[in-house]
């Protein structure tokens, strides 16, 4: 009895002065990588890119905050390891997404914190906007530091969902929703084929009761994105493209959105209309209880490559008027930011044409460079299908401002404002 | 024992499907590479360990399980010194005034929903520099493990003959020499039992380390949370993350039990 | 006993009570003050106005915890009743049932969320089962009842455990008794078995009620219409970000639940005193 309880304590200090030697060889670790004075970063503008890109190797270590799902985080990962052999920068991952960062940083803010230990953040519309607010990122126009932003379309460059980044926000990406429905289904007459626009999508749903539904909007962004969609629908893109933000207005203009999505529901997916997230809505397509679903392209993807939907089985396209982008999410550097130049290179990388054109295969979103993408889209192992480019899309031409511009933004006001309504406007009613 | 008894029979085999074939479902997800329920929901097209290997190639879920572990040995240890001074006087009876009143204070923690626990906890954490930290997670995860601790302790002392006190007292034992040359040795296996359920509780908490700990410090269940969530169900991996926390930890419990003799209980 | 003696007992409590000071009745003392000093009492009390989701929600979550409980406590404690009067192959069933107890709920809840998705084992293997009697299909999804079924899984062995503790303790001799006197075995466990334990059960099923409401873990997970209370809490916390508004609805969930912890100690104390039961 004695020796086994011996044996236990032993293993315990054992434990505790393996993980202590383990806080303090990380320590000495820390103590190679240089931390940039806050005063010298206001240099920045004046610097050479090649200096930037030395100072960036003397600080030797970028930390990037990421968020989304396994398989953008093993992409992340993937590209670290890559940076990490192009510049000799150590790369660190921390896939604890934006809203934990977010208030970490506000509580460093609110503490005084001037060396923080995250270099970039990962972020979309709404948290970016809030964090701005809180100005907890580095007061400097990064986007017009980074050579590789130079081709970034204009309205992503200098607005995140018609919010003004100030140029404190670099995009890398564009998600976009597109309408996933059962192929088979309709080949095997078990439903009718999906309809080709909104105009005709009330009438399809209601000749084929239970076999459409749509994400929850506060669970899962395809929910929200095709909220701002049915209402771009309704009223036109115009009455919120780069229009201010009004409560009045925007519940006047909401009112009509509701009764739509009102209509709709009694020929929703009768157990459950409103699935609670992105995955929850697409299992409802994979395990054959709903039909048509509007969905991500990313998560169509990555469900494929997870083995669990049948790429054979599906349709995806793009219905008229299309579905608005689901944003240009990107990156920020918080004010606090020990290693700021290596975060600058960081973002170069991942806006290089080598990386951008990866972001299709990989992770079924699309490159913020129109010119990065593809053009015969390929796909990662499955039979070569490009389930993830809905059919009906010219990549090229839909970005192209100088044609009809059916490429939407979503307004992110007026989307919080319709979403935070929903609830009471549509689901519980 | 009556062997060969029909009800006992189909009793201890239907109680076994119903509690194994649950975690049966769970390895099976992990291992199931291929599944297209549509065309076939009992069984998968395709198995492998592919999921295994993308977990283990993931360099964080070395640091979760590393945490989980390391904090979950924490809390045991501190959770248990907290309560020996308590347990003693309580156990053997010391207190008679207002014994009622501390003997039902080890357990308030049981009736605090840890979800108003830590709503209540973030700005005093955010005061206190605690939050992020691994000593707020420790003291976090302590709260909830304290009932168990407590009562395992006092039950232990109140095991103890009194007269081997008296007996100590007699060749001049004082104070915590008491406690440690003659009730530690008899308080082994409660001891063992009260360590085992606190790291149990912590590994077992995922509410407070996700609100107060969550970005610098995440354990396994917040790593099974990421991967089971509404918004990232991803079955196959909250599958082989599962099966890695549930798997040691039930053989561990199973040799414990076994090698001291001990009976570990939740409740 | 001594003034001396007191102070010493209350030392030997001191670092309990330190402990509990800053990491529980500080911040229960901070949910009650941000909910009265930011949110205001009225504002708080009017979350729970019967048409206000928080209500719909609160009630949604004591009917789920109760039916859980009550479907724990007829199959715990009549497992445990089978096996006290039967004795076979009561070690297997002891360790079979205690599984449960050392999985982690959050793997709890994913393995039940799978089993009970649309295409899951359990839903297709009972749909099967419903279509061939001429049942409608049922889908679990989003619904209490899931929520049940998860929690069962968890709470059948924890009544057994502490009914079986009771059951066990109860002397052979008096059976041995009422059966030389032709007591039947609905008699015994009507006169003997259940009079003799009715307070353990009273407690394994507070124990259980007071687990089945407060905890987030399973809800979360599994999803339901209206939202879990509990979970409900944590999204406002982690979604929206309103501490004074989490706070409101914290302090109710902490009266309602210490208010059951109270009943809960009251009564284990008495079963303490009381002998054998």
């Amino acid at each position: 009895m004695n020796r086994k309880f011996g044996f236990l304590a032993a293993l315990f200090i054992g434990v505790i002065v393996l993980s202590a030697a383990g806080c303090v060889s990380k320590e000495q670790a820390t103590v190679t990588e240089t931390v940039t004075g806050a005063v010298e970063y206001k240099l920045a503008y004046e610097v050479p890119w090649e200096e930037i890109v030395k100072r960036a190797q003397q600080e030797g270590k970028v930390v990037v905050v990421g968020f989304g799902s396994v398989a953008e985080h093993d992409f992340y990962r993937k590209l670290g390891k890559e940076f990490e052999q192009k510049y000799g920068i150590k790369f660190e991952y921390q896939d604890v997404g934006w809203f934990k960062a977010v208030e970490k940083l506000k509580d460093e803010k609110k503490r005084g914190v001037e060396v923080g230990d995250i270099d970039v953040v990962m972020i979309w519309s709404a948290p970016f906007a809030e964090g701005y607010k809180a100005g907890i990122w580095w007061d400097v126009p990064i986007v017009d530091l980074v050579p590789n932003a130079k081709d970034i379309p204009y309205i992503p460059k200098y607005f995140h969902d018609f919010y003004p980044s100030y140029g404190r926000h670099v995009p890398i990406l564009q998600w976009q929703v597109a309408m996933l429905y059962n192929k088979k289904w309709v080949e095997e007459g078990k439903m009718e084929a999906p309809p080709k626009t909104m105009d005709e999508l009330l009438d399809w749903v209601k000749r084929n009761p239970g076999m459409f539904a749509y994400c929850d909007p506060n669970k899962g962004g395809s929910g929200h994105t095709w909220l701002i969609s049915v209402a771009y629908y309704i009223n036109g893109y115009d009455a919120y493209a780069f229009k201010p933000f009004d409560e009045n207005r925007a519940e006047e203009l909401s009112k009509r959105v509701f009764d739509y999505l009102n209509q709709l529901e009694p020929y929703l997916y009768k157990n459950n209309p409103y699935p609670e997230g992105n995955k929850a809505t697409i299992e409802l397509l994979e395990q054959g209880e709903v039909g048509l679903i509007p969905m991500w392209t990313s998560i169509t993807l990555q469900e494929i490559q997870a083995g669990r939907l049948d790429p054979n089985m599906i349709g995806m396209y793009m219905i008229d008027p299309p579905i608005a982008s689901g944003g240009f999410d990107g990156y920020a550097i918080p004010y606090n930011a020990p290693h700021k130049y290596a975060a600058l290179v960081w973002i170069n990388f991942m806006l290089s044409d080598e990386v951008q054109r990866r972001i299709p295969q990989e992770i079924g979103a699309y490159p913020i460079k129109t010119d990065a993408m593809p053009d015969t889209p390929t796909f990662n192992g499955i039979n070569g299908i490009g389930v993830w480019l809905p059919e009906g899309i010219d990549f090229k031409a839909w970005r192209d401002p100088l044609r009809k511009p059916e490429l939407r933004y979503r307004h992110a006001e007026y989307m919080f404002y319709m979403m935070k309504k929903w609830t009471e406007e549509v689901k519980e009613r | 024992m009556k062997r060969g008894d029909k009800v006992g029979i189909i009793l201890a085999s239907l109680l076994a499907f119903y509690i194994f074939f649950p975690l049966g479902v769970m390895i099976l997800e992990s291992l199931a590479t291929q599944w297209y329920r549509i065309q076939k929901w009992w069984a998968p097209e395709k198995v492998g360990i592919k999921w295994y290997v993308q977990v283990f190639q993931t360099p964080e879920i070395f640091k979760a399980i590393w945490m989980t572990f390391v904090i979950a040995i924490t809390v045991a240890v501190f959770v248990i010194l907290l309560n020996l001074l308590p347990a003693y006087v309580i156990g053997t009876g010391k207190i008679k005034f207002g014994r009622d009143f501390f003997e039902t204070f080890g357990s308030i923690p049981q009736t605090v929903p840890a979800v108003a626990l830590g709503v209540g906890m973030l700005p005093v954490y955010s005061r206190l520099g605690w939050l992020y930290t691994f000593h707020g997670i420790v003291l976090a995860h302590s709260v909830g493990a304290v009932p168990y601790v407590f009562r395992n302790l006092t039950n232990g002392f109140a095991s103890i003959d009194p007269e081997l006190e008296e007996a100590a007292k007699v060749f001049g034992a004082k104070g915590l020499t008491i406690i440690r040359k003659v009730y530690l040795p008899l308080l082994k296996p409660y001891l063992a039992a009260a360590g085992v359920l606190a790291f149990a509780w912590s590994i077992n908490e995922f509410v407070l380390t996700m609100l107060l700990g969550y970005p610098t410090i995440a354990t396994i269940a917040v790593k099974v949370y990421q991967n089971a969530g509404g918004y990232y169900w991803a079955p196959h991996l909250a599958g082989a993350l599962s099966t890695l926390l549930v798997v040691p930890s039930l053989i561990l419990i199973f040799l414990l039990e076994k090698y001291t003799g001990i009976s570990l209980q939740r409740v | 006993m001594s003034m001396d003696e007191r102070l010493k007992n209350f030392l030997y409590f001191s670092p309990l009570l330190i402990f509990f000071a800053v990491v529980l009745f500080w911040p229960l003392f901070n949910v009650f003050y941000t909910s009265s000093k930011e949110f205001g009492l009225a504002n708080a009390l009017a979350l729970f106005k019967p048409d206000k989701y928080a209500w719909k929600s609160l009630i949604f979550t004591i009917r789920v915890a109760f039916v859980s409980t009550l479907l724990s406590a007829f199959f715990g404690y009549s497992i445990a009743l089978i096996l006290v009067m039967r004795k076979s192959y009561e070690n297997v069933i002891i360790q079979v049932l205690r599984v449960p107890l050392f999985v982690p709920y959050i793997v709890i809840g994913f393995i039940w969320r799978a089993l009970l998705a649309p295409k899951g084992y359990v839903t297709m293997i009972l749909n099967i089962l419903l279509t061939k009697l001429g049942f409608e299909p049922i889908n679990f999804m989003g619904k209490g009842i899931s929520i049940n079924i998860a929690h069962i899984w968890l709470y059948i062995p924890m009544i057994f455990i502490i009914s079986y503790a009771a059951l066990v303790k109860i002397n052979p001799e008096i059976i041995e008794a009422a059966r030389s006197l032709g007591a039947s075995g609905w008699v015994i466990i009507k006169k003997i078995y259940l009079p003799l334990t009715w307070r353990a059960l009273i407690t394994g099923t507070s124990i259980v009620f007071l687990a089945a409401f407060v905890g987030v873990s399973i809800p979360l997970i599994l999803g339901s219409e209206p939202t879990y209370f509990p979970v409900y809490i944590y999204y406002i916390l982690n979604q929206e970000f309103d501490i004074a508004k989490a706070s409101a609805m914290s302090m109710v969930f902490v009266a309602i639940s210490m208010f059951l912890g109270y009943i809960y100690f009251t009564l284990s104390i008495r079963l303490r005193r009381g002998g054998y039961q």
